[in-house]
């Protein structure tokens, strides 16, 4: 078990390392640095100092240690288009992406387990199969037609909401939050319903399936033969078995709600680390792009690890063998 | 008090109608009996089993049937009412001892879950009785066992617990499954001893659903014969199988391999199959692999008839000592 | 031909209605040439005087113009239909080339077994763990750099497909591998290689029909996925280069007038997606049913 997790963190490493050095390649073999900083003016020895001063005319593997050990340090380059630290620039935009992330997995979750079990339960119902036909459509809406139909409606018709922007955030330490004034909630609202929508519907369809999977299957019978009352069969030995999968399948939506921020952030204008990486992509800004992959990966790897502790928390079949039978 | 069923009718419901799976199944059981129900795969022996209890989803129904536990009659189509039977009036075996318990929690767990869910018992009373229950069934260190969860015990080991969880609430009337089909032979044995232990012991009443003769011939006190849906012909156990009347039964007795009997020759196999649900021939379902078939056979359904403190469904059945005329249409397939 | 049959057997009403659906977009966009009232590509037909005309039953509308024009003076209905074949055109060939990807992979995978198939199913675990925009964003940043601007124009479109094939490629493999694992160990496959059969044979022989099945299902869903994609790259700019309009970029355009109200350059490019990708979901869901054993057991 303990190996278990041991070999998935070195799994994990490799992964950082490998993506590491893909940032790494793209950072210094696309585009060119030199002129990317100094322009197309400057003169020879001004491009043979900077080359000098940037380490480019040492060997790979040297630059690629240099480099490693620069990441290790937070120290992740200069942005070409902005002059700024890239270090500062993703913590400085870390917040905002952070708190709509995590608000729209708040609402996937919290309607979308419950939602889930509804349409599992009550299989035949109206509200059931009116919830299924939304949840189709919550799937085949793109997400930037979601934004831009909420905001038409919300902020241009009707005026309730702002269209863009974070409103007012206060500043805890190095945190900005928007989570303490009114208008930062209500900025908040529609970025995040936009964001959550898809992943709502997936994880709606998602529970659904397996809890009626397990509602069928052989244990869950032979409760039922044993006169367990309907309560006990649906959430502690339904719900329970088909939470497993969806607990992967949950985190792993962290993972698309972190991609398809960059499209709710652009449609809303959310200062936040997927339009940063957007412009990056636009105006090859390379730091940028490189480290964002980075910080990416380490994020992936991460929820992957605590799928699999979770797994060793919830499924007692994994979590055994060192002794007992 | 004996148990009895009377008139079971189980339907499926497909585009053009409905359609019969078991029809007119009844029988009763005496306190301390064992009635084997024994036919080939889809004659219908789990519904039966699954009707008692309500176990069906459409568009399977039940369309009929009435059950009688402790003075008690029910209608098995109120769902209502069937409800309150499940585990308190009558217990239930499955099959499958490797998928029918829950693998997240101990069996421990799911035992005092159960009792708690019949018995007004706190956690502690539970508890004790639980243990009291696992070593009945002859469970090794039940207080080990306990904790354990259901993949950490032996496919013996997970049968017992799921017999001590059909007899939780003390049913009148037990319903075993096939649940000696998924274990190998030596541990058929024990769970077999076993059940024989308890029905002295506690007086219940079985319902033994099995397609295997030989568990029938040790457990069984009466055996039903069910062929597409219905029961063709029932009679105390040493009876049939010395002297079988059904020609249907007849031929089952002899498809059954004997250690010591004359070697060579292929095992006589019936010919031809089992008409499915809705497609039944007319008259007796078993006409076209009858070698005795006549025209009535061919027109008219035998009604089961009792006979004695017997019953039995043929137009021609075979008389005692029948034993040397051919049974099926030729040996082997 | 005969899987078809029986996939459409099994089906629901509701299903083969989708399917319908999708069979008329595809038939409306490959006509668009001669269903669009506009030749939207040629620049010359354009007339700014046109700009921003509102539908047909609005007040302002003009009959000629249906569903409105943009603020060039092109009409919204013409853009839908070519947009509609450049949306769709894209979507079917990065599956296409993913399912193609993906069995490669899977059936060599599967029948090399060894360290190919390890390390192949590495890089699909690796893989999944990237979200596809991610990965198509991160293609065409390298493209755009690596290429010269006029280089990349042209390339353009293929460049996304190959991005998003590349992000879609791994159900296929591993569904693929599945089949091949399956059927290998399979009798008949060991008496063949014993007859001294190739084994490309065996495997196109006997895996690709257990396997098609599931692939067809994959691919539906994969169908969706790919034109929601690519939507989505085209809205955020680093699509399809925006001298021939997708679905996406139409809306993109739209967008910077939406707080002007003008939403029509918005709504409808954007309801033929949806109601594109719905249809496409629909089939997808209604096929996977009809595939799947339908035994929920009638003992429940």
């Amino acid at each position: 078990m303990i190996a278990g997790l041991l070999t998935r963190l070195l799994q994990g490493l490799g992964v950082m390392l490998v993506v590491g050095l893909l940032a790494f390649a793209v950072s210094t073999k696309l585009g060119d640095p030199v002129n990317n900083m100094l322009g197309q003016n400057a003169t020879i020895e001004e491009r043979e100092a900077m080359r000098r001063e940037l380490g480019l005319d040492q060997p790979f593997v040297v630059q690629y240690g240099k480099y490693l050990s620069r990441v290790v340090r937070g120290q992740l380059g200069v942005s070409y288009r902005l002059g700024v630290p890239v270090g500062e620039l993703l913590a400085e935009r870390l917040p905002a992406s952070v708190e709509l992330s995590g608000m729209a997995m708040l609402l996937t979750l919290v309607l979308g387990v419950p939602l889930g079990i509804y349409t599992a339960i009550r299989r035949g119902s109206l509200l059931s199969k009116v919830i299924l036909g939304a949840s189709l459509a919550g799937l085949s809406v793109p997400t930037f037609l979601t934004g831009l139909l909420l905001i038409f409606l919300f902020a241009v018709q009707l005026q309730w909401l702002p269209s863009s922007g974070r409103g007012e955030v206060v500043s805890i330490g190095p945190w900005t939050t928007g989570l303490l004034t009114a208008s930062g909630l209500r900025s908040l609202l529609l970025p995040s319903i936009t964001l959550a929508l898809f992943s709502l519907a997936l994880l709606l369809r998602l529970v659904r399936g397996e809890l009626l999977d397990v509602l069928h299957s052989d244990h869950v019978r032979f409760a039922r033969a044993r006169g367990l009352p309907d309560r006990s069969i649906h959430f502690r030995h339904g719900l329970r078995n088909a939470l497993l999968p969806v607990v992967t399948v949950a985190a792993l939506q962290l993972g698309n709600l972190l991609a398809f921020s960059v499209v709710t952030e652009t449609v809303f204008q959310w200062p936040g680390m997927g339009l940063l990486f957007l412009q990056a992509v636009q105006f090859v800004d390379v730091p940028v792009i490189s480290s964002y992959l980075l910080l990416a990966a380490v994020a992936f790897v991460l929820i992957n690890l605590v799928v699999d502790v979770s797994y060793l928390v919830l499924d007692p079949r994994v979590r055994s063998t060192v002794g007992r039978s | 008090m004996s148990v009895a069923l009377e008139g079971l009718k189980v339907t499926l419901r497909r585009a053009g109608g409905e359609i019969p799976l078991v029809e007119d199944v009844s029988f009763r059981i005496d306190p301390g009996q064992v009635l084997g129900l024994v036919g080939e795969s889809g004659a219908g022996k789990s519904l039966t089993a699954a009707g008692l209890i309500g176990l069906v989803s459409p568009p399977v129904r039940i369309a009929g049937g009435k059950l009688s536990v402790r003075g008690h009659a029910v209608s098995l189509e109120d769902a209502r009412a069937v409800r309150p039977l499940r585990g308190k009036a009558v217990g239930f075996v499955p099959q499958d001892p490797f998928t029918s318990l829950d693998p997240l929690f101990p069996v421990g767990d799911q035992l005092v879950e159960t009792l708690r869910a019949h018995l007004p018992l706190d956690r502690e009373a539970a508890r004790e009785r639980a243990l009291r229950l696992l070593a009945d069934v002859g469970l090794p260190s039940p207080a080990e066992r306990f904790e354990h969860y259901p993949h950490q015990l032996s496919g013996g080991m997970r049968q017992r617990v799921a017999i001590a969880l059909a007899l939780c609430a003390e049913p009148p009337l037990v319903v075993a499954d096939e649940c000696t089909t998924a274990l190998d032979v030596s541990t058929q044995a024990q769970i077999v001893s076993l059940l024989a232990r308890l029905v002295e012991e506690h007086g219940v009443s079985v319902l033994l659903i099995t397609h295997d003769l030989g568990v029938v011939a040790e457990l069984a006190t009466e055996v039903a014969i069910m062929y597409a849906g219905r029961i063709v012909e029932r009679a105390p156990v040493h009876r049939l199988i010395r002297s079988p009347r059904h020609p249907y039964t007849r031929a089952l007795l002899e498809a059954v391999p004997r250690v010591g009997g004359e070697g060579g020759g292929a095992l006589p196999a019936i010919p031809g199959t089992m008409p499915r649900p809705g497609e039944l021939p007319p008259g007796c379902a078993f006409h076209p692999r009858c070698p005795r078939a006549s025209e009535r056979c061919r027109t008219e359904r035998p009604p089961l008839e009792q006979r004695g403190d017997a019953e039995l469904a043929c137009w021609h059945p075979l008389e005692e000592g029948d034993a040397s005329e051919p049974s099926s249409g030729g040996r082997g397939a | 031909m005969g899987l078809l049959r029986g996939l459409l057997e099994g089906t629901r009403r509701g299903t083969r209605l989708a399917l319908a659906l999708v069979a008329a977009y595809v038939l409306l966009a490959a006509g668009a040439r001669w269903v669009a009232p506009q030749p939207v590509q040629d620049l010359r037909s354009l007339d700014l005087m046109n700009s921003s005309i509102p539908p047909a039953w609005d007040a302002e509308g003009r009959r000629e113009f249906l569903l409105g024009t943009d603020e060039q003076g092109r009409d919204v209905l013409s853009g839908v239909l070519f947009g509609l074949r450049l949306s769709m055109g894209v979507g079917f060939a990065a599956v296409a080339l993913a399912m193609v990807i993906g069995l490669a992979a899977g059936l060599l995978s599967g029948y090399r077994g060894g360290w190919l198939d390890a390390f192949l199913m590495r890089i699909a675990d690796a893989q999944l763990t990237f979200p596809a925009i991610l990965v198509a964003m991160l293609l065409d940043g390298v493209a755009r750099s690596v290429l010269p601007r006029s280089v990349h124009e042209a390339l353009g479109v293929p460049v996304v497909i190959g991005a998003i094939a590349l992000a879609q490629w791994v159900p296929f493999a591993r569904a693929a591998r599945v089949g091949t694992l399956v059927e290998r160990e399979k009798g008949y496959v060991q008496a063949a290689q014993v007859m001294a059969r190739p084994g490309r044979s065996i495997l196109l022989g006997h895996v690709l029909p257990n396997v098609l099945g599931p692939i067809v299902v994959i691919a539906t869903i994969g169908l969706g996925n790919a034109i929601l994609t690519e939507a989505t790259l085209s809205f955020l700019g680093v699509g399809i280069p925006p001298t021939s309009p997708s679905l996406g970029t139409l809306v993109r355009n739209g967008s910077a007038y939406l707080p002007s109200g003008a939403w029509w350059m918005v709504v409808f490019p954007g309801l033929a997606l949806a109601g594109l990708v719905l249809a496409v979901n629909v089939a997808g869901d209604g096929l996977r049913d009809g595939l799947d054993p339908k035994q929920r057991s009638a003992v429940s």
